[in-house]
């Protein structure tokens, strides 16, 4: 093996070596020094999602502006709703009364 | 006010630990509901003083840090209350009793609400400790830190319901055999979230408070301002943009994982979407007790939050920066050389083999070479996300607001 040879093992094995070292003592200090790392479980705040529409292998365009992702976005988007709702606004929230 | 004892007339405080008001001098309990007084009644009326007005413009005691103080007069001695932004109950620092502050928490103001707290101080601090985990990188002194101030702080909190719509168009790849292809799909879904209780209060970060889920909303009870003495509190001060802000994000978090995990293929990102989060009109104001506790390390204040009701912990532990990092280098140095050693005949071969052998062998080759170095990647990518996770949750546990905003409460 020549020098260059020998450097690109050596540069290899030190980043798989600090790789390995580094992703252990930073996965552990993570789960050893964080406490309390979790929200609330989803199930306990909503029913299931309903899906109304699924499309399964979209065609994909070659322009990003055209594709047809932003075409089946445009063509579902949500209406605006109108149900009654809390209010918006800078103002504090208050009570309903 | 301070709610008295009928028997003494001495001031009652709640006890958690027996989920009473609880009468130090002659000990007697109580119940919120056997508990009458006339200060119970709503003083809509009642003009509260800033400190400029009761000192003074220009005095010595009306520098700016004190024109969002309050002061109320204790009902026990006659002492003044100083109250700070948005606080609805405190400790008189004359007498020592509770007091909560009636037009601070008016009929407007009055929560639905309340989960009283069912962890005494000593029981708080009692599931830190449980929660300390063993480890080379938590000093000795975190382990067994001295608390400096622990206090009991009825957090205000929104309980919201919500509708969510939304429609999103999914990038995934497929691996079919040797090669790999890009697929997209659309869904379109509605959810309705039910009972998401979202923090009120604008200083503490949000992050930090809905770490302290979930609270056990089946002891959650209509509101009884006696729950309050003994224990700090605050008003809600968010705006509605802040809730629905809130809201969306957390709604927009649940029904993405729920879509992202109905796609074919890996890697799963959303290319482009459209929602709308709609809050409907019978949310609740409730109370949920959390224990803030502050100990100090290395000159730093840190605050660790107590869940008050399932004893839930969450901080970001400060950890031991130059054992870290000196235990990374030496062992990176070590696992190196070994590492050097094994593969030296492995990836002789590899790259002689590259520079001579015909194209195929050395297709193979090296794409060998390039799963290795992506996994290399990979790895390293992980690990910074996690060390970035690391220095946030600790930014979090130091953040000057939340210390000030336990210290800065009468004693």
């Amino acid at each position: 093996m020549n020098g260059f040879q020998i450097f690109e093992v050596f540069f290899l094995s030190g980043l798989s070596g600090f790789g390995i070292v580094y992703g252990l003592l930073a996965f552990r200090l993570e789960k050893r020094n964080n406490l309390g790392d979790s929200h609330g479980q989803a199930g306990l705040y909503s029913s299931s999602v309903t899906i109304t529409d699924r499309q399964d292998k979209m065609p994909i365009g070659v322009n990003l502006d055209k594709t047809p992702a932003y075409q089946y976005v445009e063509a579902h988007a949500p209406k605006k709703a109108t149900y009654p709702k809390a209010p918006e606004g800078n103002e504090q929230v208050r009570k309903q009364q | 006010m301070a709610t008295l004892c009928k028997n003494c007339g001495n001031a009652l405080i709640y006890d958690p630990t027996i989920g009473k008001m609880h009468c130090a001098q002659c000990g007697s309990t109580f119940t919120a509901e056997e508990v009458e007084s006339e200060e119970k009644k709503y003083r809509e009326e009642e003009r509260v003083l800033s400190r400029d007005e009761v000192y003074g413009e220009g005095s010595e005691e009306a520098v700016e840090e004190f024109l969002e103080c309050y002061v109320y007069t204790c009902s026990s001695c006659g002492g003044e209350i100083v109250i700070h932004g948005s606080e609805t109950s405190t400790t008189c620092v004359y007498c020592g009793n509770p007091n909560v502050v009636f037009s601070r928490i008016a009929k407007e103001k009055m929560p639905d609400y309340i989960i009283p707290f069912t962890l005494s101080k000593e029981e708080a601090l009692d599931m830190i400790r449980e929660s300390m985990p063993r480890s080379i990188f938590i000093p000795k002194e975190v382990r067994h830190f001295k608390a400096e101030d622990v206090r009991g702080i009825y957090l205000p909190f929104w309980i919201v319901n919500a509708n969510h719509e939304e429609t999103c168009v999914i990038k995934s790849t497929v691996q079919s055999g040797k090669h790999s292809t890009t697929i997209l799909s659309g869904r379109t879904g509605t959810m309705c979230i039910k009972n998401f209780p979202l923090d009120g209060c604008a200083i503490l970060s949000n992050e930090s408070s809905s770490r302290l889920e979930p609270f056990n909303m089946k002891l959650m009870r209509p509101f009884d301002e006696d729950y309050l003495l003994g224990f700090y509190s605050n008003a809600s001060d968010i705006s509605y943009d802040e809730m629905y802000e809130i809201t969306e994000k957390r709604a927009r978090e649940i029904f993405e994982e729920e879509v992202m995990g109905s796609v074919r293929g890996s890697s799963p990102k959303i290319l482009a979407q459209s929602h709308q989060t709609a809050i409907l009109t019978d949310y609740k104001y409730a109370m949920f007790p959390v224990w803030f506790v502050t100990f100090s390390y290395e000159g730093k204040h840190n605050t660790i939050l107590v869940n008050g009701n399932t004893g839930k912990v969450v901080c970001g532990l400060p950890w031991r920066k130059a054992l870290f990092w000196t235990l990374t280098i030496l062992t990176g140095i070590i696992l190196s050389v070994i590492g050097f050693y094994l593969f030296k005949g492995l990836f002789y071969v590899l790259v002689s083999s590259f520079s001579n052998s015909s194209s195929s062998n050395s297709d193979g080759r090296g794409k060998l070479i390039v799963l290795i170095a992506a996994g290399i990647v990979t790895l390293f990518t992980t690990a910074v996300k996690k060390m970035k996770k690391v220095f946030h949750q600790i930014k979090l546990t130091q953040s000057s607001e939340t210390f000030s905003f336990v210290k800065k409460r009468q004693e």
